[in-house]
């Protein structure tokens, strides 16, 4: 039971990583589309960069621990 | 019928949990108007936990018991009393047991972005295609950052695939740079490198899952 529930555990830790990144990219590129718009916004762009580099800076974090 | 159900029933309930998770997803991505994000997440959800009921399949079918070769030794036939022995010999398995969790699941969370980015391109502007663009790169490290902390890449790997990222980002800021200051021959060329360097990414976080090494 313990097993199964970390698999389960383990599982919807990976589902959210995709979970965040479509939730800060889709919804601005969808509001893009509905304003009529074909270039997006500075801010827009600070959010889409600054997922970006927020996934760097974990990515090197996690890195940096297993050393 | 009933032995197959008997013997792959668990991974057969997850294959049809992770079919209509996945099913949900494409139609969301494919066939819906309006694509939801919150619903994407819920099938992808679905699609993860259909994938953990498999792997719970697989190690079931792992643990049964081989008993060739075990003995029992019964003073009455056909009953047990106090002081019979049974002996089993444990076999060692003829082949390892399934992949890691993580390995199935991030196979389908890697395979994602890539759907996600092909949606996008089809009738997106320029700098609409380079969110998307930005998007997928986002998730795929995030997605490998998960198999590393997980333990399904290890830290080798996972270092050659942060390098595989490094070189990503620069193309992907070159080309944003580019078209935010009006150079747009420069930004198609720059997001047609980051697009090559995100293929080679994705394919070797795909490539170093055991999911995929055990093929």
């Amino acid at each position: 039971m313990a097993a199964t529930l970390v698999l389960v555990a383990d599982a919807l830790a990976v589902a959210n990583a995709a979970a965040q990144t479509l939730a800060t990219t889709l919804p601005i590129i969808q509001k893009a589309q509905a304003e009529g718009r074909t270039t997006l916004t500075a801010d827009e762009w600070a959010q889409i960069k600054g997922d970006a580099d927020a996934a760097d800076t974990q990515f090197a974090n996690d890195l940096a621990k297993g050393a | 019928v009933t032995d197959l159900f008997k013997n792959h029933g668990t991974k057969i309930l997850g294959a049809l949990v992770a079919v209509i998770g996945a099913l949900g997803d494409v139609q969301q991505l494919f066939v819906a108007v309006d694509p939801n994000p919150r619903h994407i997440a819920l099938y992808s959800l679905i699609v993860a936990l259909g994938s953990a009921v498999i792997r719970r399949g697989f190690s079931n079918t792992a643990a049964t018991v081989d008993t060739t070769g075990s003995t029992l030794t019964t003073s009455e036939p056909g009953t047990l009393a106090p002081g019979d022995t049974i002996k089993v010999t444990e076999k060692t398995a003829s082949k390892s047991g399934p992949p890691p969790i993580g390995a199935w699941l991030i196979f389908f969370i890697v395979a994602l972005p890539l759907v996600l980015g092909l949606v996008a391109c089809q009738s997106l502007s320029f700098q609409e295609q380079l969110a998307a663009a930005y998007g997928t790169y986002t998730t795929v490290e995030r997605a490998a950052d998960q198999a590393y902390v997980s333990g399904s890449l290890p830290k080798a790997q996972a270092l050659q695939a942060q390098a595989l990222a490094k070189q990503v980002r620069p193309f992907l800021d070159a080309a944003q740079a580019a078209s935010t200051s009006g150079d747009s021959t420069g930004a198609s060329q720059d997001l047609e490198l980051a697009t090559t360097a995100l293929g080679a990414l994705q394919r070797y976080v795909d490539s170093q899952l055991p999911a995929q090494k055990g093929k």
